[in-house]
């Protein structure tokens, strides 16, 4: 099946290694993807998801996060509706001005679908980002680590081949 | 049916496998080269406060303060000549002065003897100008157009023009004698910076540094030759040898006789009895672009990176230590990650100037280790 996913990007926090929780300071952003996915059997999906996010700074920084990610759903089923659980990991190209680096993401979900046809389905996804921007020094430091943490809440039309 | 599943899981397995080679390949061979962390850097962001200055501009010149008409000014070349009120606030509006020139750009800018000149050029025409008395318009009157004028400098009470351009193979340094713009002896070499140290004129040109003791009169300086030249057999100091690409001078006016000279290639040079020794930094692999003094300290404009300050230069002679300004300094990237062409310092106030994110205004009267930045 394919997938395709358009909506808003929230920015949550940051977290220090420390555990100290900061602001963002990011804008409300958007974020879509395409995803292909297919089954292993009736309730579970393996595929791979490929997309990207914007969102801006104070002084109109723009940060992009293209994240490409195996994905991983567990389907609940009570028709005509399906809930799709999933997970997805992989490693997300982030940059933001000049600066660039490639980081680890795991994507936690859960989706809710309409099939309104046996080919067409449409539904809204929530999927918490969760990406690691770690250092170990000298440039930049260590202390510079942190944990992004935002949300995807996008809206979805999936296709059955 | 199990074999098709099984051709297909196959397919998956292998698609998988791929796709984790070719990622993690990516991953492995990509370096950041990056001097914060990007989340850490979005984190500390911002906003800056901003005056009306357009913050896309290039400082194209140099930047004054003056009163004129009972009013505290500062002027900025910044492709065209924009002026401010100081004492009204620091929010007060920026005014541009309509070029006398169609898209001239305006490069030099020198208070002598009570009129404000100001060298403009659009690349074919070219001009020297004055303020009106008022300080808000240019008088018609163009007073020297046979070349482009690249920098004016205003020393010891006389105005010094450095006309050509890199393309020009005649670059020449022309002194005002009241009248004209008449030629000093220096010739084929690009000043790019002057200053005066309370006995002597100083000029550099990208390899060379001048030295001279008088005006030049209506004859101009005969036989002038570089004080140092890259390359010469025996230049005046040891820790002058090998110097050069130099960008910019400084003479202290509460130390006469005391230059800082700075340089494309890191070096940051010194001396405190009018050049007859001196001092040098280490290599700081910075590209110094501009230098002035604020606050009490020794600061340097820096290309493709950003302003830096000499905490120790002027008392400890210490060219060394160099530090990023405090304050919100860290908290404006547009700030920390331009390209500072010029500095200027007016007392405890310093700006710096960009290649493309506008004027900066560093305030450090407060707190000189927490100065507050914001954006002209």
């Amino acid at each position: 099946m394919l997938i395709i996913n358009a909506g808003l990007f929230i920015p949550l926090f940051f977290q220090s290694l420390g555990g100290e929780i900061d602001n963002t300071n990011l804008s409300l952003g958007g974020v879509g993807s395409l995803q292909w996915s297919t089954y292993l059997n009736n309730n579970m999906t393996l595929g791979i998801e490929g997309g990207g996010m914007f969102a801006f700074s104070p002084n109109d920084r723009t940060l992009f996060m293209l994240p490409i990610t195996a994905r991983y759903a567990y389907i609940l089923r009570a028709y005509p509706f399906e809930f799709p659980l999933s997970i997805s990991a992989g490693f997300n190209f982030t940059r933001l001005s000049s600066m660039f680096k490639i980081l680890p993401i795991v994507k936690p979900g859960v989706s809710a679908y309409w099939n309104y046809s046996p080919e067409w389905a449409f539904g809204v996804n929530f999927f918490y980002w969760w990406t690691p921007n770690l250092y170990l020094g000298p440039e930049p430091p260590k202390n510079h680590s942190r944990f992004g943490n935002f949300l995807e809440i996008s809206l979805s039309a999936l296709y059955h081949f | 049916m199990n074999v098709i599943h099984d051709t297909v899981r196959g397919y998956i397995r292998n698609f998988f496998s791929f796709f984790l080679l070719v990622v993690g390949g990516i991953l492995f061979f990509a370096c950041s080269d990056d001097s914060e962390g990007i989340f850490y850097s979005l984190e500390q962001e911002e906003k800056a406060v901003d005056n009306s200055l357009p913050n896309s501009v290039v400082i194209t010149g140099d930047m004054l303060k003056e009163t004129i008409d009972s009013e505290e000014r500062y002027y900025v070349c910044a492709g065209s000549l924009f002026y401010r009120t100081v004492t009204v606030g620091d929010t007060t509006h920026w005014r541009k002065i309509k070029s006398p020139i169609d898209l001239g750009i305006v490069s030099g800018l020198a208070k002598v003897g009570g009129d404000i000149f100001v060298s403009v050029s659009n690349g074919s025409k070219h001009g020297l100008f004055r303020l009106n008395s008022t300080g808000t318009s240019y008088e018609t009157v163009n007073l020297y157009n046979t070349r482009e004028i690249t920098r004016l400098f205003a020393l010891n009470g006389n105005l010094f023009a450095s006309a050509g351009t890199p393309l020009d193979d005649t670059p020449e340094l022309l002194w005002w004698n009241g009248t004209n713009l008449v030629p000093t002896g220096i010739t084929q070499y690009l000043i790019k910076a002057g200053a005066w140290d309370g006995t002597n004129y100083w000029f550099a040109g990208p390899s060379d540094l001048f030295q001279c003791t008088s005006l030049p009169g209506e004859n101009s300086w005969s036989s002038v030759t570089p004080f140092y030249s890259y390359g010469m057999s025996s230049p005046p100091s040891s820790e002058l040898e090998g110097k050069t690409y130099f960008t910019d001078l400084f003479a202290d006016p509460d130390y006469p006789g005391t230059l800082y000279l700075c340089s494309s290639d890191g070096y940051i040079l010194k001396t405190e009895d009018s050049g007859t020794t001196w001092i040098s930094s280490s290599d700081h692999n910075k590209s110094f672009k501009s230098i002035t003094k604020a606050a009490g300290m020794i600061i340097l404009g820096a290309g493709t990176s950003v302003i830096r300050e000499l905490p120790n230069a002027i008392l400890e002679d210490d060219l060394n230590t160099i530090e990023r300004p405090g304050g919100n300094f860290s908290r404006l990237p547009d700030l920390y990650e331009s390209n500072v062409i010029r500095v200027f310092g007016f007392g405890d106030i310093l700006f710096g100037g960009t290649t493309r994110n506008g004027l900066w205004r560093g305030d450090y009267s407060t707190d000189v280790s927490s100065p507050v930045w914001s954006q002209e």
